[in-house]
């Protein structure tokens, strides 16, 4: 894979003053190759063969279909970052919207599901969090993540618990 | 690991096709006439394109770089609806996956070879040249060797996720 520069001509260049491919006298100036502007044009303007331009509209398609399909997925991606910087900066309502953003694309998204739980949590709208825990119920996930979600979940119920001693007294 | 040069050609041929056709577009781009192009094929090297010098240094150096920008533009545009998916939602939906290996393929032949390195060096070499543009270029042809020997070190490879995985997910970031 490289380019070749062909100088073999050069010396030539300067002995005579003829198209090296037509022989006709008027060559381009500037050059080390005696060429005739047409015959430059030609060389120039090679054409490239009908496999290669087949080849470049395949991935041409391709890349429309792609940017037609997932364009839209851009918002969900921003959602993602957005989500994990508020989270970040403690502002969970936000990071709670835009998680939802992100788990109704991508509805086998454990991570999402996992901030879903924690911001939701914190930001005191349990019944998400609920729906959250009950998603990741079986899925095997780390241990710390794993520990902070069963106490969020021991948590939950306790306030399930003291809400519904508190209806029913 | 080492793995035959004309099997990773063989399987990243995109890459190479596009690394042919920027040395050609620049070529017409320089209005430099162009001998010979081989797009692909089993061998060292696994593609090229014979052209005449060109007038200046500078469209010298822009026909052998030429591949680095188009390469990883390309690579980048191809890969970058896919990329965010793949990398962090784990997608193994076709279309994801394909975009993302064709982009790394493409963005991978960015680095130009030694033999453009060499077109460069030759005509730096010769007495005309002015002081300014072997001092600018000169480092330029050392990288290109060192991409070239990082090569085998698998360093396209890396370059290729760069431009193709992380690039997109720091745009993607920026945006934010």
């Amino acid at each position: 894979m490289t380019n070749q520069p062909n100088s073999g001509s050069e010396t030539s260049a300067n002995m005579n003053r003829f198209c090296e491919k037509c022989g006709i006298s008027s060559v381009e100036p500037g050059y080390q190759t005696p060429l005739c502007a047409n015959c430059r044009s030609s060389l120039v303007y090679r054409p490239v063969l009908s496999y290669i331009v087949m080849f470049c509209g395949i991935i041409c398609v391709l890349m429309l279909i792609s940017y037609a399909r997932r364009g839209r997925r851009f918002r969900v991606y921003i959602a993602n970052e957005r989500a994990s910087r508020a989270e970040a900066s403690h502002d969970y309502a936000t990071a709670e919207i835009q998680d939802k953003i992100v788990i109704k694309a991508y509805p086998f998204y454990d991570d999402g599901f996992v901030r879903l739980a924690k911001d939701s949590y914190a930001h005191g709208d349990y019944a998400e969090t609920a729906y959250a825990l009950d998603k990741l119920n079986g899925h095997e996930l780390d241990s710390d993540t794993a520990d902070d979600l069963n106490q969020i979940a021991r948590d939950l119920d306790a306030k399930h618990h003291s809400f519904k001693r508190r209806v029913q007294q | 690991m080492i793995v035959p040069g004309w099997i990773i050609s063989l399987v990243t041929f995109p890459g190479v096709i596009v690394h042919e056709l920027a040395h050609q577009f620049f070529c017409r781009r320089m209005r430099v006439a162009v001998y010979d192009v081989r797009y692909f094929r089993l061998g060292n090297p696994a593609g090229y394109v014979t052209h005449e010098s060109a007038r200046t240094n500078l469209q010298n150096f822009m026909i052998s770089i030429g591949p680095f920008f188009l390469n990883s533009i390309l690579g980048f545009c191809i890969a970058f609806p896919s990329a965010t998916a793949v990398l962090l939602f784990n997608s193994d939906k076709v279309l994801d996956v394909v975009n993302v290996l064709l982009g790394i393929s493409i963005a991978m032949h960015a680095f130009p070879s030694q033999g453009d390195g060499a077109g460069i060096m030759k005509r730096l070499k010769r007495r005309d040249t002015p002081i300014l543009q072997k001092i600018l270029m000169t480092p330029c042809v050392w990288l290109i060797y060192l991409g070239s020997i990082g090569s085998m070190l698998w360093l396209d490879v890396v370059y290729g996720g760069v431009v193709c995985l992380l690039l997109p997910m720091l745009v993607i970031r920026s945006f934010a």
